[in-house]
């Protein structure tokens, strides 16, 4: 099980969200803008967050950039139907980014099951953050 | 697992057919009202979907007309609490326009579960709406009989 957070601004899709991941028996956070995700990040550990590209007052790509900022090695997903519009400058990102292996696109529409999988790929995949090993066994 | 979206502002029934669908093994999803059923089908893939036909704000023909443009392949199935009515009854009859304007079936309230998954799986065996569909002004002669 994983907790997982969720920045959509779309109550009606991280309903959707939130539903398909716990019937996989994953947690999940949600929040409806960037700010409030940025607070959740830094009061909780996630294993993976799911972010919307197109988010009201702060963009999905600035989130993105924040969650960067705090925690670099939490991986992404992003979600957003304009993905494959090179107005979002998201390609272009990705492909410079050197953070770009822990970038996931899901382009909308998806199925339920292709989110989960995505979701349980990246988690098993994430590389151990580090220090945390050393932290965890000095406090053991 | 099918994904089935129900599209209902009232929770009595997203209940009900929560309780009915998870038995079949559907995964369901809900929405409380039109327009935010639209976003999530924007977003999510749907293999059918159950629209209420009266609902606050945006009403169940008109979500039915946005859900057309917007994937006019994906399955539908109406639901009402009015049956289909004789125009001479004085009320529109909602489901039987759903039904013309392309719903695999229309179900009045309350049904039972049987008839439920015949709807559904007779939704999930069409891949195009049908194309009698009722036309704008064939919709308003109807409603003008009917009122």
């Amino acid at each position: 099980m994983s907790t997982i957070l969720i920045v959509d601004d779309e109550p009606a899709v991280c309903n959707v969200l939130r539903l398909a991941l716990a019937r996989s028996g994953h947690q999940t956070v949600v929040c409806a803008d960037g700010q409030t995700a940025l607070d959740a990040l830094a009061a909780c550990s996630f294993a993976v967050s799911l972010v919307d590209l197109n988010l009201p007052r702060i963009s999905g790509m600035r989130v993105f950039e924040a969650i960067r900022a705090v925690q670099p090695y939490l991986p992404v997903v992003v979600m957003s139907g304009a993905i494959t519009d090179a107005g979002t400058g998201l390609s272009d990102y990705i492909v410079t980014s050197a953070h770009a292996p822990k970038i996931h696109l899901l382009p909308k529409p998806f199925r339920p099951k292709d989110l989960v999988s995505l979701l349980e790929t990246v988690v098993a995949s994430a590389p151990e953050t580090p220090g945390l090993a050393e932290f965890e066994r000095k406090s053991a | 697992m099918p994904n089935i979206l129900v599209i209902d502002d009232d929770n009595s029934t997203h209940a009900a057919l929560y309780a009915m669908l998870s038995q079949r093994k559907f995964s369901i999803f809900l929405a409380p009202d039109g327009p935010s059923g639209l976003r999530s089908i924007n977003s999510v893939c749907f293999d059918a979907v159950i629209i209420d036909m009266f609902m606050p704000g945006m009403d169940g023909i008109a979500t039915i007309r946005e859900l057309i443009k917007l994937k006019p392949a994906l399955p539908f199935i109406a639901i009402s609490g009015c049956g289909f009515t004789d125009r001479r009854q004085g009320a529109p009859d909602f489901l039987g326009m759903a039904i013309r304007l392309g719903a695999a079936a229309a179900l009045q309230k309350p049904f039972r579960r049987g008839e439920l998954y015949e709807a559904i799986e007779r939704a999930m065996g069409l891949s195009t709406p049908p194309t009698d569909t009722l036309s704008e002004s064939g919709e308003a002669e109807l409603l003008r009989h009917a009122s």
